[in-house]
């Protein structure tokens, strides 16, 4: 797509950034409440969610529809691994990781055998596979779902609010894993064949870059931090269910609407996306359908007249500033 | 005979997921959009032959004809006024395109028609039943249904191959470059296959909608096994996707056996068995 403003820009400036942050975010649980704890922390998850879909789609060009089987399989392996294995909850926690990578290796497989069109369709279909079976799990609370001991709940806090705390610095230090891992891969030697494969795929094998391998790690990569977010949403929800857990509208319509309408293929683009996102969501929750619609007709426009989203569109925006500036100085 | 039953109840379904499938195939084929919102669309006409029907007080076997207009008028609409205009060198841009498409339709038809599942009814013929063996009796509807789909399959195969619409139909798909090169109208041949793929969906809508329920979150499912249908038949094959469309009916059905919650799940486990078996899909085209 517009190739030369998605690649463009160094490393340094998204490092700095990232730093600031942390440094704002990391004490901010010492002077605000809870509530507004809990709100940050589902913005993380939602963030970290769309940087992943990001890297499939706007670096590596593979869309998805079915990234919610990721999440909701971390969160039934957290509830396994801690209730059936008796596994203790930090490392049934980090287990999520390895699961969801192991999990992804099969599923790229079988998807990867579809023409790049397909793969959207077809990873839909497995995910519904997933939620499916996941009903079907005997100790799983079946349809209807199962609520994590309290005990389990208690280990990340035992009041309420230290646990709001440490579930926020956990989240945090997601998405600021997922942004600094993404920014390093976007910048090694498999990130430039990646943007090469983005351009020209057919190109790009010629010079030796084996496409399927570079898509199988972003698929990897994602699927083993989506397990992971499920995870942390489980104990967010206090509950895994096949409905809740392998949400199609939280995980998948939502967040593919927030990275379009952000801007595919930059690290901004999802964070901005969020953000919107949820502000939005606080004003508009109560019109539900007609809210779908806007975000819905707001992700057609954009592909149509800038499939860069709003980062390119500030972008822009600063340039023709900057002119006019220059401009009137002169 | 009950094995056998279930067999011949699986094939007619096959015939419905054919027809759903139909549509979805002929976008991909002509022009390499990957419809998302197909399955909606599918729903879509199902709610406006139930918004006919209803207004005019009449069945939809009389009403049927004012639908497919309706659905014809709503293929040139779709084509000219929002897939024209999407470009198609990225299969991404059209990909989200669609998929955006379908979440409006969803809460449109939410907004407009609430979320009581609905069906249409034609009377008797409903529950008519035909004994074609001893102790196998089979739904007229259901036979009329699978009918449809291979007099539709066939006509669709007449219509590629023995017109000059199909030529014009062909060569775009081939190479839109090379064709338009040769004179031929690009965008008029795509506005005409819009209009002839939604002529499909209405056909595969009006008798879903008699077959059984609908509301506005069912398109995904639709969408789903037509999707299933086509790549287990090869993609380009029409009457691959329709053989495809009774390997998830029996598989639904042999399902359904078990439990209700097993005909959906054992589809799309058949599916992915066969993908991993076949993922050329059972008759591949070369150039497909």
């Amino acid at each position: 797509m517009t190739g030369d403003i998605m690649t463009s820009g160094s490393q340094k400036l998204p490092l700095a950034v990232l730093g600031l942050s942390v440094a704002v975010m990391v004490p901010l649980p010492f002077f605000v409440d809870n509530g507004t704890m809990r709100y940050l922390t589902d913005l993380f998850i939602i963030m970290s969610v769309a940087q992943l879909w990001n890297l499939l789609a706007g670096f590596g060009g593979v869309v998805s529809i079915g990234q919610h089987a990721f999440v909701g399989a971390g969160g039934y392996a957290f509830f396994g691994l801690t209730t059936h294995l008796g596994l203790n909850p930090f490392l049934s926690m980090a287990l999520t990781l390895p699961f969801g990578a192991l999990l992804s290796l099969p599923v790229f497989a079988i998807l990867s055998r579809m023409r790049v069109a397909y793969f959207a369709i077809g990873s839909w279909v497995l995910a519904e596979v997933f939620m499916l079976v996941a009903g079907k799990l005997p100790g799983f609370g079946g349809g209807s779902g199962i609520s994590l001991r309290p005990q389990i709940v208690k280990a990340f806090g035992a009041s309420t609010s230290s646990r709001v705390e440490n579930i926020y610095w956990l989240s945090f230090a997601i998405l600021v894993l997922v942004i600094f891992l993404i920014i390093l891969v976007m910048h090694s030697r498999r990130g430039y064949s990646l943007r090469a494969m983005r351009d020209n795929e057919t190109a790009a094998m010629a010079l030796g870059v084996n496409p399927n391998a570079v898509k199988a790690m972003l698929f990897v990569v994602s699927g083993a931090f989506l397990s992971l977010l499920g995870a942390v949403n489980t104990l967010q929800k206090l509950r895994v269910n096949p409905s809740g857990s392998f949400s199609l509208t939280d995980w998948t319509v939502f967040i593919i609407f927030m990275v379009v309408i952000g801007g595919m293929g930059r690290i901004i683009g999802p964070i901005i996306g969020a953000v919107l996102f949820v502000l939005l969501r606080e004003n508009l929750s109560g019109y539900g359908p007609i809210y779908m619609i806007i975000l819905g007709a707001a992700a057609i426009g954009m592909m149509l007249f800038e499939p860069g989203g709003i980062a390119v569109l500030v972008q822009r925006w600063k340039l023709k500033k900057a002119k006019t500036q220059e401009l009137e100085e002169a | 005979m009950e094995l056998v039953n279930t067999l011949v109840q699986g094939t007619l379904l096959g015939g419905l997921f054919a027809l759903y499938a139909l549509g979805l195939s002929l976008v991909f084929g002509v022009m390499r959009i990957v419809n998302i919102a197909h399955g909606d669309l599918i729903v879509l006409l199902a709610y406006v032959g139930l918004t006919v029907t209803d207004f005019f007080g009449v069945s939809i076997v009389v009403a049927a004809p004012a639908v497919l207009l309706l659905a014809a008028g709503a293929g040139w609409f779709l084509q000219r006024g929002l897939f024209e205009f999407v470009p198609r060198h990225d299969p991404l841009i059209p990909l989200l395109v669609a998929f955006g498409l379908s979440i409006i339709l969803q809460n449109l038809m939410l907004l407009g028609f609430g979320a009581d599942p609905q069906k249409l009814s034609i009377g008797r013929l409903e529950q008519a039943s035909v004994e074609i063996l001893p102790d196998l009796h089979v739904g007229v509807f259901s036979l009329l249904i699978f009918g449809a789909a291979v007099a539709l399959i066939g006509g669709l195969q007449l219509m590629i191959y023995r017109t000059s619409f199909g030529r014009a139909l062909r060569a775009v798909s081939d190479n839109e470059a090379n064709a338009a090169m040769l004179g031929l109208d690009t965008r008029a041949v795509f506005r005409k296959a819009f209009v002839i793929v939604m002529v499909t969906v209405a056909i595969a809508a009006m008798l879903m909608s008699v077959r059984g329920n609908f509301d506005p979150a069912s398109g995904p499912t639709r969408l789903l096994t037509a999707f299933e249908a086509i790549v287990i038949g090869g993609l380009g094959s029409m009457w691959g996707t329709l053989v495809g469309g009774v390997i998830i009916g029996i598989a639904q059905m042999l399902g359904a056996q078990i439990d209700a919650s097993w005909q959906v799940l054992s589809g799309h486990l058949v599916f992915l068995i066969l993908l991993i078996l076949r993922p050329r899909g059972l008759f591949p085209k070369n150039d497909g």
